[in-house]
């Protein structure tokens, strides 16, 4: 039985399972955590004696466009997700955690650094690349690119700039000769 | 200097030009920095297989305040390219720039889609020698430093007049390589061989 249906029964047994499901994808699915229960749900994972996920690994965000499957149907609405990687130690589990974010501006979720400190600089660089505010962060800034830089470049409809403080970052037509 | 470019251009001005355009030439202490894995081939050129104190370069200075050279070895991004730029305001005149690797001729593999890199380093500071490579052979470094000494060789210090033409017969090493290039002109693509 794979990582997340052991979490997730023992969560139905420990009265957290509200609004829980399972995204089955093609590795081992993910536990889908509804946006406003993130924070519970993540302190009780970190806590539970029978969970015990004292290690955030990874946390990633991607901005999600609509796709159709070859009959038409909308298989996928845009949006944003943001993905928790946690690991047990003690009970040699890794669990993936999923949040589902509608395509609002700014896309908001709870922030979990204050549970893992790790979580700290990946919610920042998951701010500076995907535009996602996690509420609660203690100290929400770009971490790798500039401070005054415009846009979120992993966004799929993100603009390359054309200059940055009078430096042009256009690409040279003329150069090099095709 | 009170007089520099001021004096007829005479042979005995012409002489003091050459012999103070060899010192120039013949001590060119480079800047201590390296931005990405181009570094690592400088290094190699700093070290005693290749060993650039062969042709007095081999002092690598930790401030900008005492160098000649700043080897811009490695991807220049646009957070980093101020950082540069400012580094070479604060270098003391005369000083060169040698632009290392496909990078920072043109941008190399981020030519296209690197959202952040500065696609050549001579669109902020003017640069001397190109040696394109990804990264650049340490022969090829030493190359573009030989083309570098001839260029500097060529240059008026006291004499006015005319800019001499630098002689590079005899300087390259795999010719094609390195290229000299005057400021916002490209003569070369990055590793394309003429």
């Amino acid at each position: 039985m794979s990582a997340a249906r052991e979490v997730l029964e023992i969560l139905l047994k420990e009265g957290m399972a509200q609004g829980l499901s399972l995204f089955e994808g093609p590795q081992d699915p993910a536990l889908v955590v509804p946006q406003g229960r993130l924070h519970e749900v993540c302190a009780h994972l970190k806590r539970s004696r029978l969970l015990a996920f004292e290690q955030c690994v990874l946390v990633t965000g991607t901005h999600m466009v609509e796709k159709t499957d070859p009959k038409g149907i909308v298989v996928r609405t845009e949006g944003f997700e943001v993905m928790y990687h946690l690991r047990s130690t003690q009970h040699h589990r890794i669990l993936a955690v999923k949040v589902i974010l509608p395509a609002e501006e700014p896309p908001t979720v709870q922030s979990v650094a204050d549970l893992w400190r790790a979580a700290d600089w990946h919610e920042r660089e998951t701010y500076d690349m995907v535009g996602i505010v996690f509420e609660g962060h203690p100290n929400l800034h770009r971490i790798l690119l500039p401070d005054d830089w415009e846009g979120h470049p992993l966004r799929k409809d993100y603009l390359y700039p054309r200059e940055y403080h009078g430096i042009s970052l256009e690409v040279d037509p003329q150069w090099p000769a095709p | 200097m009170r007089f520099e470019k001021s004096l007829p251009d005479v042979a005995f001005f012409n002489l003091a030009d050459t012999v103070i355009n060899w010192g120039r030439a013949s001590s060119i202490w480079p800047m201590t920095f390296g931005i990405a894995c181009c570094a690592i081939e400088m290094m190699a050129v700093g070290a005693s297989k290749f060993d650039i104190d062969r042709f007095g370069a081999g002092a690598f200075r930790a401030t900008p305040r005492q160098s000649d050279m700043m080897i811009v070895a490695g991807t220049v991004n646009a957070k980093m390219a101020l950082v540069v730029r400012r580094l070479y305001d604060q270098m003391p005149e005369p000083k060169y720039v040698m632009a290392m690797g496909a990078c920072t001729v043109g941008g190399g593999p981020y030519w296209k889609y690197g959202y952040n890199v500065v696609k050549g380093i001579d669109r902020f500071v003017p640069v001397d020698v190109h040696v394109p490579g990804c990264p650049p052979r340490p022969e090829a470094v030493l190359e573009g430093l030989r083309f570098l000494q001839r260029k500097i060789m060529a240059q008026r210090v006291l004499t006015r007049g005319e800019p001499k033409k630098p002689d590079f017969t005899g300087v390259s090493i795999a010719p094609g390589t390195v290229g000299i290039l005057e400021p916002k002109v490209h003569l070369q693509g990055p590793g394309v061989r003429s």
